[in-house]
């Protein structure tokens, strides 16, 4: 009997160990796995923490020598705002083509009251509108004095004024890259590094204003400000026609530059202005004639072949170069308005 | 034949010999409670240790996202800034100063 009990005990503790050591090893095992996976949950987390840190490197990088950027280019923005505070009168700031653009066949006060002192405004008709284009070019003619130029010079402007103009050499740009999270992908900014080298200095800038003021200078001084003084009658008298500054070349064994007036009516039908008025006037009137007609006088009237080689207008200015008589004549019937 | 108390001897040594591997399995028993109790004491610290470990790299990582946004949001701004000079500064160069009584003749032209 007795035996029978200790083997019962010994069945009881046999399947007790079995239990414990099954229960403690699972529960063993299920603490090594969580313990793993969480190693590797930390793992990930500083994996994605390293990579960040370097974009966050880099991007503070990129961040620096943009605001340094930023810093170097508001001082010359400073530097400059104070040059130009020290300019004693009232100015505004515009683009130097722009002003050319403008102030070429710009007209004053005073070219107006001239056009307005030779015509006494207009009656109306076409007669005394070619009558009155005349008058100006006689009037204008009348009072202008050619100045050869010296030995060297070129034949351009005597009547320059003064402007101040601002000037920056160059503008340096840097590319930084920085990592996108929205785009996940390296992107590449580029901004403005630096600026070198900028000035304020005076410059010579001629127009219709400074040359009617001197009433002398070469073919340009003359043909600029005969344009702007149709421009201002076209403005007092409420009627205009297409009128252009024409470049022409002149070719008598050296080819020489020259600067007139076309005036046109319609279709080709045109009048040019030289030194003289080139086309026909009849009773004081310009009289508009076709293109070839014109050219032939043109060319008569210089004794050499000619060949037009550009164009400038104003309202709104336009300038261009010709590379054929063809290209002009496209020009003239079909742009010029 | 029967050698007398033979069979006495042979079941008080089996008693002896269950008894001896009774204490044995309650001794492997308490061990083997010991040893696992300690053991996964031990996996249970570390795990804790663990989860503190990745709370602070989960931590980590977020301050560094924020910095991150913080960074390219104000990279943006600096941009936007440099963007700015670059026009002001681009309409300046090749500008001529003009004196406002040329303003009105300028119109003209």
């Amino acid at each position: 009997m007795k035996t029978v009990v200790l083997i019962l005990v010994i069945a009881l503790l046999v399947t007790s160990n079995l239990y414990t050591f099954i229960y403690f090893n699972g529960l063993n095992g299920y603490l090594k796995f969580t313990l793993q996976q969480m190693a590797m949950r930390r793992n990930q987390v500083l994996g994605e923490y390293n990579i960040l840190n370097k974009y966050v490197y880099t991007l503070n990088e990129s961040y620096i020598d943009i605001t340094e950027a930023n810093e170097r280019l508001r001082e010359v923005y400073r530097s400059l705002q104070e040059n130009l505070s020290s300019i004693t009168y009232n100015y505004t700031l515009m683009n130097y083509f722009d002003f050319m653009g403008k102030f070429t066949f710009a007209y004053t006060d005073e070219m107006r009251d001239f056009v307005i002192n030779v015509t006494e405004g207009w009656n109306g008709t076409d007669e005394d509108f070619q009558s009155d284009l005349y008058k100006i070019y006689k009037a204008w003619r009348g009072i202008f004095k050619y100045v050869t130029p010296t030995l060297g010079e070129q034949q351009v402007s005597q009547s320059s004024e003064k402007f101040l103009f601002i000037n920056i050499g160059a503008f340096n740009y840097g590319r930084t890259y920085v990592y996108s999270l929205e785009e996940h992908n390296w992107i590449a900014l580029d901004y403005l590094r630096e600026v070198h080298s900028y000035e304020i200095r005076p410059i010579d800038v001629s127009g219709a204003p400074n040359s009617f003021r001197n009433k002398q200078g070469v073919c340009w001084d003359f043909a600029v400000v005969l344009v702007a003084l149709y421009y201002a009658y076209y403005d007092v008298s409420g009627k205009s026609l297409p009128t252009a500054y024409i470049s022409i070349r002149i070719i008598r064994g050296f080819q020489e530059s020259h600067g007139v007036v076309f005036v046109k009516l319609e279709g080709d039908k045109v009048a040019i202005l030289d030194w003289d008025v080139v086309t026909p006037v009849k009773n004081g009137m310009l009289e508009f004639i076709p293109f070839e007609e014109a050219k032939k006088l043109h060319e008569e009237y210089w004794g050499h072949s000619i060949s037009y080689k550009g164009f400038m207008k104003g309202r709104p200015y336009e300038a261009r170069r010709f590379y054929s008589d063809e290209e002009f004549y496209e020009w003239l019937v079909n742009e010029l308005k | 034949m029967e050698i007398p108390g033979l069979k006495r001897v042979v079941k008080a040594s089996a008693s002896h010999f269950l008894i001896l591997l009774i204490v044995l399995l309650i001794l492997s028993n308490l061990f083997m409670l010991i040893y696992f109790s300690i053991e996964n004491a031990r996996l249970r610290e570390a795990i804790e240790t663990e989860q503190k470990l990745y709370e602070e790299a989960i931590q980590l990582r977020e301050q560094e996202w924020n910095r991150y946004e913080d960074l390219y949001s104000k990279l943006l701004k600096a941009l936007e800034v440099n963007k700015e000079l670059n026009t002001t500064l681009r309409s300046i160069p090749g500008s001529v100063v003009i004196p406002y009584n040329y303003t009105s003749v300028l119109k003209r032209g």
